[in-house]
């Protein structure tokens, strides 16, 4: 098909192969032309026309002055001329002309001329001047005829020159054609050079568009934060990033093209120590979560732990494109933020108070402590209505400050699901809420701490009550002192007059009622000391029991509940059986003379939450004693005054008032409390928690040498320093039903040993104590009693290492530390006078003399 | 060497006149005849001072103005270990029981007491320092 640009080069070329010939020839043509047209036929006549007139110049210079040379130099001159007359061509030679310049008529005219001078040659020796007339005639004529053939052949000359002007324009009209050609040809040649340009510029600005095209990809793939894989319907590579590789563990140069993706899972799977041809397995267990030609997902945890993200999108001619996120830190991330909300819920869950988030009136959010707050289940209450859980005027006025404050703390009344209302501290605080600004709330119950609060308040005016009373009753003891001594001192000296004697008893009388009372008064305010041993429950029971009985009457039951297992209460036992007595008493009394009256003891673990309800209670074993009445109830109005001094319910002058008082100072001073469970009309419990006396105290009788050791009446003295050591020689003792009386030091056995006047069979004593050793308290008892016997307890090895000088000698020694059974058998042998199987003095009396000093 | 009671010399310490007109009658019924009184702390410790020779026991009233019994008790004790001394008081709570006792004191009265309350006291005090004076 003939096209546009074919054409164009068909023209072109047409125009050249044209032009080109006639241009050719032309040029040959314009070269002769131009050779021929130079003049040669014009200068052949100017030759010779300028030789004629150098003949001439000879001539007439000869003809002047003639001489010997003139005729040579005239033959020459006319050889000459002759000669260039001779060689004018014959022949044409530019084509253009029939014939030469040589031809010519002129040329014979002019020869014709020249011939006169030969024929007068033969007078120029013989008549030069002849000759030199003719000859310049001759020369005349010729100049003549040469100027004619001049003329003919300028005319000649200019002949040609028109010839080459029309061979010029020929040639330039070919010339032009060829020109038109070359132009066409180099335009042509120009356009493809330009397009063949443009297309080179295009291809490398392609090529340079492709390779920033294709750095931009990578780059761009790269820039991804994701590790992106591309692979065929064969499972092998065909694209990646960097990331991939990264995620993978994979060196840059082991993934390319084509490399079956396999062998990146295989390195995956070698990575993790398993071995290459657990990559085919990675790659079926992959390929197994893939859903087909649909898009999929799933995640991949790698050997090393780290968590990758893998979602596929298939590819229209079969593959996938595959991105990997990285979700490690993710993951870490939300479990980071799971694990703080746990810890945070686990902190919310673990505080004691409830806490609540409140907006308008409603529960947003809440701990389970809220709602055991309340009494239901904290998923009942989130939604709620806050007014629903307090008291209309605790709503009213938590709702006012929540309006008026950002934060703050009250007290309010809250109302449980039964609708019994208890004491709430609230605090708030105002916080960002999804958009709102909620109220943070902390909610307490504060019953206890209210209850605590109020015996707090009792146990200081209790106390501000003991230190008044404290100071009356010691200055009442100096003046009973002085009323009772002197009173029964005139009692003594008076008369055997009724009356006087009469009045002096009743001031006697009156003085010990009165310093009966100052004494419970003392105790009240802990101005007592309190003698504090180990007292079995059982043996507290016994006796109380038999106190009770008659002073109770006939019409009250009297009923003893013992603990499970016997138990020690370790306290004063003179005060204590007062103790009981007063309640016993008052039970009585609030029964009104009829009535079940029951006193129980049980050991009791106190833990710290139970002490806190009380003042003064400190967590540990207790014993509880109660007496439980069936009577009238303590009014709830009265009951925060009935450990005050003087307060009385009872009828003028059935009670002192003193009896509740004395308990609460006993029980305090023991480190005990009290614990009161009263209701109107059907009675009241008063529990006395004192403290538990050490386990190690009681030993059972198989330790004790069984039935062998066991006492026959006696009683023994206990004299040792060493609370816990006395407790628990006294505690074996009473267990092998010896009559135990204690001392702290010497000077104190004597005390007692006074008090009991002659009751004592054994005295069982520490050597090294202060004020005075055990070896002094035995000379004093001695001197007394010669027939006591006397053990000495010492933790010196032998007699010769004590302090104070030898012991004396055949009394027996009681080596510390000793257990139950070498006590029984050393108290038993040495008042039975066995003692002596080492020490055959021991069964001696004791004399005074043998202590020595 | 035995000491009975009678044969007591006692300095009583005691700022009410009818308490120690009462005592000295008590000792008196006892048979005590060296009776020697004093009528505040500064006074027995003077006396205590120049003749301490002369008497076996300190009777001595803790509440007392100027100076209590129980300072009393420590300036004796700084110059006579052994001296028998029995705290009379009228509140004998535990911190001052602990207090005479880690002084050394030898017994304690509680007021009111009783004519054979002082007796049983003076009754130790004679087997004491019977003892110590073999």
């Amino acid at each position: 098909m003939l096209t546009r640009g074919k054409l164009v080069w068909a023209i072109c070329f047409a125009l050249l192969l044209f032009s080109l010939p006639l241009l050719i020839r032309d040029l040959f043509a314009l070269r002769q032309g131009v050779e021929y047209s130079s003049g040669a036929d014009f200068w052949y006549t100017g030759e010779i026309n300028r030789e004629l007139l150098r003949l001439k110049v000879v001539l007439i210079e000869a003809k002047a002055d003639w001489d010997e040379s003139s005729a040579s130099r005239i033959r020459f001159q006319f050889d000459l001329a002759m000669s260039r007359l001779n060689t004018l061509p014959r022949q044409s030679n530019d084509g253009w002309h029939s014939q030469g310049i040589g031809q010519l008529p002129e040329v014979a005219a002019l020869r014709d001329d020249v011939a006169q001078f030969d024929a007068a040659s033969s007078l120029l020796d013989t008549d030069p001047p002849a000759y030199l007339e003719l000859a310049l005639n001759g020369v005349e004529g010729a100049l003549q005829a040469s100027r004619a053939l001049s003329v003919k052949a300028l005319e000649r000359q200019n002949g040609l020159v028109g010839h080459l002007q029309a061979e010029f324009e020929k040639f330039g009209v070919h010339l032009a054609l060829y020109g038109a050609g070359l132009v066409a040809l180099a335009a042509g040649l120009a356009y493809l050079m330009i397009r063949h340009m443009r297309s080179e510029g295009a291809l490398r600005t392609a090529n340079r568009g492709l390779v920033e095209k294709s750095a931009l990809v990578e780059a761009t793939l790269n820039s991804m934060s994701q590790g992106l894989c591309v692979v065929d319907a064969d499972w092998r590579l065909m694209a990646w990033n960097d990331h991939f590789l990264q995620q993978f563990d994979v060196a840059k140069g082991y993934a390319r093209v084509g490399r079956p993706f396999a062998d990146i899972i295989g390195h995956e799977a070698m990575g993790s120590g398993r071995g290459s041809e657990d990559g085919l397995a990675l790659l079926a267990d992959w390929a197994g979560r893939i859903g087909g030609r649909d898009s999929h997902g799933f995640t991949y945890v790698r050997s090393n732990g780290r968590a990758i993200d893998i979602w596929g999108d298939p590819m229209p001619k079969g593959g996938y494109v595959y991105t990997f996120t990285d979700v490690t830190e993710r993951r870490r991330a939300e479990q980071d933020i799971r694990e703080s909300e746990e810890r945070f819920r686990r902190l919310a869950e673990a505080v004691p108070q409830g806490i609540m988030v409140h907006f308008e009136g409603r529960i947003l959010e809440a701990n389970g402590n809220f709602g055991k707050l309340f009494g239901q289940p904290t998923d009942w209450l989130i939604g709620g209505d806050l007014r629903h859980l307090l008291t209309d005027d605790s709503w009213r006025s938590l709702t006012d400050q929540f309006e008026r404050f950002e934060e703050g703390v009250a007290e309010i009344v809250g109302r449980r699901d039964d609708q019994s209302a208890f004491p709430l501290e609230v605090a708030w605080r105002t916080v960002p809420y999804r958009g709102d600004r909620a109220k943070v709330v902390s909610l307490f119950d504060i019953s206890s701490r209210k209850l605590t609060d109020e015996r707090l308040h009792q146990s200081q005016k209790l106390e501000a009550i003991g230190q008044l009373a404290g100071g009356v009753a010691h200055d009442f003891n100096n003046l009973l002192t002085i009323i009772e001594g002197f009173a029964k001192r005139a009692l003594a000296k008076a008369e055997d007059s009724g009356q006087v004697r009469s009045s002096l008893a009743e001031v006697v009388s009156a003085a010990e009622k009165a310093a009966g009372l100052t004494r419970q008064l003392l105790t009240f305010s802990r101005k007592r000391t309190i003698a504090r041993e180990s007292v079995r429950v059982s043996t507290l029971f016994d006796e109380l029991a038999m106190l009770l009985r008659p002073v109770l009457g006939e019409r009250i039951e009297l009923v003893f509940l013992p603990p499970e297992r016997d138990v020690g209460v370790d306290t004063d036992p003179g005060q204590l059986f007062q103790a009981l007595v007063n309640l016993a008493i008052n039970g009585r009394d609030a029964m009104e003379g009829s009535g079940r009256l029951t006193v129980r003891a049980a050991a009791a673990d106190v833990d710290e939450t139970r002490a806190a309800r009380y003042p003064d209670a400190r967590p540990g074993r207790y014993v509880a004693l109660s007496v439980a009445d069936e009577g009238t109830g303590i009014d709830p109005e009265v009951m925060s005054r009935i450990f005050e001094p003087f307060f009385t319910t009872k009828e003028a002058g059935r009670g002192t008032g003193l009896g509740l008082p004395m308990v609460y100072g006993f029980v305090r001073q023991s480190n005990g409390f009290i614990e009161i469970d009263s209701a109107l009309g059907v009675g009241t419990t008063m529990t006395l928690y004192l403290p538990l006396s050490e386990p190690a105290a009681v030993a059972s009788a198989a330790d004790m040498g069984g039935t062998a050791f066991r006492a026959r009446g006696e009683t023994v003295l206990v004299v040792e320093d060493e609370d816990a050591l006395r407790r628990l020689a006294k505690s074996i003792l009473e267990e092998l039903g010896y009559t135990v009386l204690t001392a702290t030091d010497g000077i104190d056995a004597i005390e007692v040993d006074e008090e009991c006047e002659g009751r004592i069979d054994l005295l069982l004593t520490d050597v090294v104590m202060p004020g005075l050793d055990g070896i002094g308290a035995a000379q004093a008892v001695v001197q007394r009693r010669p027939d006591i016997k006397v053990v000495f307890m010492s933790g010196y090895p032998s007699r010769g290492d004590l302090s104070r000088g030898d012991l004396p000698r055949g009394v027996p020694l009681l080596e510390k530390p000793f257990n139950a059974y070498s006590l029984a058998r050393t108290v038993r042998e040495a008042l039975d006078g066995t003692t002596g199987a080492t020490d055959t003095e021991a069964a001696a009396p004791l004399a005074p003399e043998r202590y020595g000093t | 060497m035995t000491i009975e009671l009678k044969d007591l010399r006692v300095l009583v310490v005691e700022d009410s006149f009818q308490t120690i007109a009462l005592i000295r009658t008590m000792l008196s019924d006892f048979g005590i005849t060296q009776i020697y009184t004093a009528k505040d702390g500064k006074e027995a410790l003077d006396f205590l001072g120049t003749c301490d020779e002369l008497i076996d026991v300190v009777m001595c009233d803790w509440n007392m103005p100027r100076m209590s019994g129980l300072e009393v008790l420590r300036q004796v004790r700084t110059v006579d270990p052994d001296m028998p001394f029995l705290m009379v008081t009228g509140a004998a709570d535990p911190e001052s029981v602990l207090a005479a006792k880690s002084n050394g004191v030898t017994a304690y009265i509680a007021k009111p007491f009783s004519a054979n309350v002082l007796k049983k006291k003076l009754n130790v005090v004679a087997r004491l320092l019977s003892v110590r004076r073999g």
